[in-house]
């Protein structure tokens, strides 16, 4: 009798949890609001770039509103976004993911931070049959999954160092020997691995490799190997925390080379202010820069940087434009589809080709972005300048003098 | 190469050391095995940075006042927070500094942000070549300062009343009640001495360092190193701990490269507790 009792209990409870869960899919639809939510790094390692990109969707869902909203299907709809903190944790961010795609019922998914975080979210979303454009994730191997729900915004990370070595290797005196250094992880390994092979093809010849852990911040023993070597290039495959700590102890050890390149980290305005003159010749890599000069057809390069500061009453970084180029991206392919359906939404961005102020994009199969450029950037008088493609008047500073006589 | 290797080594096992001094000192003599210690560095290590942005001052001569606002500090927490809960044991304890960690973390991004801050002096990368290695000004001030204020605990402990009572206090509370030593005075002075000197090694940090409001996990793990190797709760022990800490960096990567450096010192680490289980010189109490 209990159990027949309980058994009553329970469909009762799974009916009512249905209908509750039909009404505030409903309620969604009816209040004309599409619901956005990302899982983002708030605190944690990447509390800085999960920051700036949150502040870039922020942006995006403000601008999208005040103009009535997003245009679907002849229909305007607002846009609300849910934000959790993954606190810069896999685990959590795909935890995260999946109460945004089965608790709060959310229409789209926004991307988190990094490659690494998102090769589990991505996961759970693919799962679902839900979209993420990444933004910022673009490690080779997040794609090379059989994926069809991903998207990249970025070129593949094993071309990241390509483009700098392409620029040094046509620079006088002509550079002949390289060392690379490789933070390990599995963006910078990418990069890093990219660049090993790409270059024998320039003909240049590698005098030192290492990769080096996490958490890092001697590199005093690693110097004084590379100094014995005497490299013309160095080829740095880290962040900002490992990037600041290395350049100043190659001052303090004396380590000179034609040409000292990052991939990331002197484009941010503390590496420079961190650094000052002494980050003057640094080479790093760009997804995009105003030099670009890309339209799209909501900005370009300047208006929106220009638009950002005057909506949000801060200078625009790069996460900020990386943000909202993803949103943009899908605002256009919701636009076109004309539905909120994913799988229709889906088919329209594989086929896209299109330009935003972000820069092309064209995906292949498997959801890279191929027609993604990098810009280089150096640091000169203590700003960062685009020097390919170059901004009006700069030219690229080669070789790098000897510490003593900078 | 080889003796620049060692002299990298030395220089950087300076600093290790005394940021492990300040640990192993609350240990030794409180038995709290302090979490928030990192973090109380990279708070003195912020201090630096927001006195040279606004006073344009060098940060070497921060280094006093980034010491004592951490002293305060230290000594407040222990006398309101840490002592509450001072006979719960080391699990309690931990779970407090753990706690206290979180909160200092959650400071230091409210006032500062999650941006890198760091320091560059004007002189930083300036060097002289000795016997054909490179030796860098700022790395050997920052050795000699280190040093300095470990070897100057180490003499405060030993050779004055207010020492002795704390050594008194790690010894035998009960002896050391009996003979009118305030105990509450001396655990609170003992935690305030080693965050101001966490604060202090912060400044001479941040000159080597970037730091974040996150960077306070990586050197806890120095801090537990050094202090495991030396013995928890000796100066001396400390002191040979960061240095062999260094040289091992140093020569881990010369043999076997960069990727190898944190296998040989954890693996050296663990030779360390299997057959000297008490450290290089570890001892119940601290001296």
């Amino acid at each position: 009798m209990k159990r027949v009792l309980m058994g009553k209990l329970l469909l009762v409870f799974t009916v009512s949890l249905f209908l509750l869960g039909t009404v505030a899919v409903r309620a969604h639809a009816a209040q004309d609001k599409i619901l956005l939510g990302a899982a983002i790094s708030m605190t944690g390692k990447f509390a800085r770039e999960g920051g700036e990109l949150k502040g870039g969707y922020d942006f995006w869902r403000d601008w999208v509103n005040g103009r009535g909203g997003m245009d679907v299907g002849g229909k305007k709809y607002k846009v609300e976004i849910i934000y959790y903190d993954d606190k810069s944790d896999t685990m959590t961010a795909a935890k995260l993911t999946e109460k945004l795609i089965t608790e709060d019922k959310v229409n789209f998914l926004l991307a988190p931070y990094s490659s690494g975080i998102a090769f589990a979210t991505s996961a759970i979303a693919e799962r679902y049959g839900y979209i993420t454009i990444a933004g910022a994730a673009n490690s080779d191997a997040l794609y090379e999954r059989g994926y069809k729900y991903l998207f990249s915004l970025l070129p593949p990370a094993s071309h990241d160092f390509n483009a700098t070595a392409d620029l040094l290797s046509r620079q006088k005196p002509a550079p002949k020997t390289v060392a690379i250094l490789a933070l390990d992880s599995l963006l910078t390994i990418l990069s890093t691995d990219g660049l090993r092979n790409h270059i024998k093809t320039l003909g240049l010849q590698e005098v030192y490799y290492t990769k080096f852990p996490a958490k890092t911040t001697d590199f005093s023993a690693m110097l004084t190997v590379i100094k014995a070597k005497n490299p013309d290039l160095v080829f740095f495959g880290g962040y900002f925390e490992d990037s600041v700590p290395f350049l100043k102890q190659c001052k303090e050890l004396n380590v000179n080379a034609k040409a000292f390149a990052f991939l990331t980290a002197p484009q941010f305005e503390d590496w420079v202010k961190i650094l000052g003159k002494d980050g003057d010749y640094a080479f790093s890599v760009m997804y995009w820069a105003r030099a670009m000069n890309w339209k799209g057809p909501y900005f370009d390069v300047k208006s929106f940087a220009d638009t950002f500061q005057k909506q949000t009453g801060t200078p625009m970084r790069l996460y900020h434009a990386q943000g909202a180029a993803g949103c943009v991206l899908l605002q256009i392919a919701i636009e076109k589809a004309g539905t909120l359906n994913q799988a229709k939404v889906r088919d329209v961005l594989s086929k896209m080709d299109v330009t935003t102020f972000w820069g092309p994009f064209k995906a292949d199969e498997k959801g890279k972005n191929i027609k993604g450029r990098i810009a280089i950037l150096q640091v000169q008088h203590g700003k960062t300048v685009s020097v390919d493609p170059a901004d009006p008047g700069a030219k690229v500073w080669y070789p790098t003098p000897p510490w003593d006589k900078r | 190469m080889i003796l620049q290797m060692i002299i990298n080594g030395l220089l950087v096992g300076g600093l290790y050391a005394s940021i492990g001094v300040s640990f192993s000192l609350v240990y030794g003599i409180m038995g709290i095995i302090n979490l928030a210690q990192g973090t109380q560095i990279i708070l003195g290590a912020y201090l630096t940075c927001a006195m040279v942005q606004f006073f344009h001052i060098d940060p070497f001569l921060t280094l006093p006042v980034s010491g004592f606002v951490l002293f305060c500090w230290g000594y407040a927490i222990q006398r309101c927070i840490i002592n509450m809960v001072g006979k719960g044991g080391v699990v309690l304890t931990s779970l407090l500094t753990f706690g206290l960690n979180l909160v200092l973390i959650n400071i230091i991004l409210l006032i500062w942000n999650a941006d890198f801050r760091g320091v560059n002096p004007a002189y930083a990368g300036k060097n002289f070549e000795l016997f054909g290695a490179t030796i860098p000004y700022v790395r050997l001030a920052v050795f000699f300062v280190a040093v300095v204020a470990t070897v100057s605990l180490h003499w405060f402990l030993g050779h004055t009343q207010t020492g002795n009572a704390i050594h008194a206090s790690a010894q035998n509370k009960r002896a050391a009640q009996i003979v009118g030593i305030n105990i509450r005075h001396s655990y609170a002075l003992t935690f305030a001495i080693s965050s101001g000197l966490a604060g202090a090694m912060g400044t001479l940090y941040v000159i080597l360092k970037p730091v974040s409001p996150f960077s306070g996990a990586d050197l806890l793990m120095i801090l537990f190193l050094v202090a495991v190797l030396g013995g928890l709760g000796n100066i001396p022990g400390a002191l040979l701990g960061g240095v062999v800490m260094g040289l091992t960096d140093s020569f881990s990567v010369l043999c076997l490269g960069m990727q190898y450096q944190k296998i040989v010192l954890f693996l050296g680490f663990i030779l360390v507790l299997i057959f000297l289980p008490r450290g290089f010189f570890g001892r119940r109490f601290y001296g």
